[in-house]
């Protein structure tokens, strides 16, 4: 097979030079013939491809934008473990507990085999963080707020000190004197066994004593309010506000000294 | 006859719309940054029956729309297009056996 150009193909070649060397004289008319009579395909070309630019554009700066905020968030929770654990270092809490920083995961309401317990919070720390039951839950500023009920692999429950169940000795400032603070739970703790006889102001500091061994002395409960005394009551009757907030509650250090009170 | 103005008419139509494509909607995707009208062109040369014209034709229109965008003189690229298309088929004819 071999290739044969036809006098016709050179013809038209011959006639086609012919034909471009005269455009090329009047290639601005030309050009310009061709321009305005496309204009209007080509902007509404250009136009689309524009607004799918636009679209991927604004796809892409979502995506971003959402890469963005998920790391301010990652920054956001650094920056408020970063304030817990430093102050907790200004008041030298790592000297005096051997401490386990956890993260709390869920407040108040934990139903377990069908019964609900109310005033109690999970931690996302449990059995191979090291944490045992009855281990006591503070925050940053030595302000007690539960102990560890139950223990699971990964994460534990702890029971508030307004919990139904919490029974502490306490030992309310500027007295001497020690008392009891019972839950009532939602969130209330009431003041107990502490003698008619005496001076309790409201606003008192109430904290920790070691005489019931379970909590390290000195962590402080709340603030002892509505003191009444009842004629036929032996001890005067009072709330303690809890010095916790639950609703800001966020990040706790368990304390593992516990262990060492209970033994 | 017929048949061939058809064809003709038909890639001129095609090319056009093809060309506007090229320069007004495919610039702003970036997988898209290369002459994919030369590139049609020269698959179509490759791949066609070296004896057809369509190849030519195909350069011929490609070549004709590239020189009335461009700010080179009149029939440049349609010279370029057109050489190459028959270089192809020359080659095609000449040296390449496909059995």
């Amino acid at each position: 097979m071999t290739y044969n150009p036809t006098k016709k193909r050179l013809l038209a070649l011959f006639i086609l030079l012919i034909v471009f060397s005269v455009l090329a004289l009047f290639s601005s008319q030309v050009k310009s013939f061709f321009y305005n009579k496309s204009l209007n395909l080509q902007m509404m070309l250009w136009q689309s491809g524009q607004a799918q630019k636009i679209d991927e554009e604004v796809k892409k700066l979502t995506e971003e934008n959402q890469n963005l905020l998920s790391r301010l968030a990652d920054l956001e929770e650094a920056r408020k473990e970063n304030e817990f654990l430093r102050r907790a270092l200004d008041l030298g809490l790592e000297k005096e507990f051997d401490l386990i920083l956890a993260q709390a995961t869920a407040k108040n309401v934990f139903t377990l085999k069908g019964i609900t317990f109310e005033d109690s919070i999970l931690i996302d720390k449990g059995k191979n963080d090291g944490i045992r039951k009855d281990f006591p839950v503070i925050l940053a500023d030595k302000i007690l707020v539960g102990k560890v009920a139950e223990v699971y692999d990964s994460f534990s429950r702890v029971v508030l000190i307004s919990n139904k169940d919490s029974m502490i000795d306490i030992e309310v400032q500027d007295t001497g004197l020690f008392a009891l603070a019972k839950g009532e739970g939602n969130l209330k703790i009431s003041l107990d066994l502490f003698p008619k006889d005496q001076e309790l102001n409201d606003g008192a500091l109430a904290y920790t004593s070691a005489l019931g061994g379970v909590y390290p002395s000195g962590l402080v409960l709340g603030q002892v309010r509505n003191i009444k005394k009842i004629d036929n009551e032996a001890f005067i009757k009072a709330d303690i506000e809890p010095a916790f907030n639950l609703v800001q509650l966020d990040r706790v250090f368990v304390v593992k000294t516990a262990e060492i009170v209970n033994d | 006859m017929i048949k061939s103005i058809l064809k003709f008419l038909f890639l001129a139509i095609l090319f056009y719309a093809l060309y506007f494509l090229q320069m007004s909607f495919l610039p702003f995707f970036s997988a898209f940054q290369f002459n994919f009208i030369v590139l049609l062109v020269l698959l179509i040369n490759i791949f066609e029956d070296p004896k057809s014209n369509t190849g030519l034709y195909c350069a011929f229109f490609a070549g004709v729309l590239s020189d009335i965008f461009s700010p080179y003189f009149f029939g440049l690229a349609t010279i370029i297009l057109l050489s190459v298309s028959i270089l192809i088929k020359f080659i095609l004819l000449r040296y390449v056996r496909i059995p």
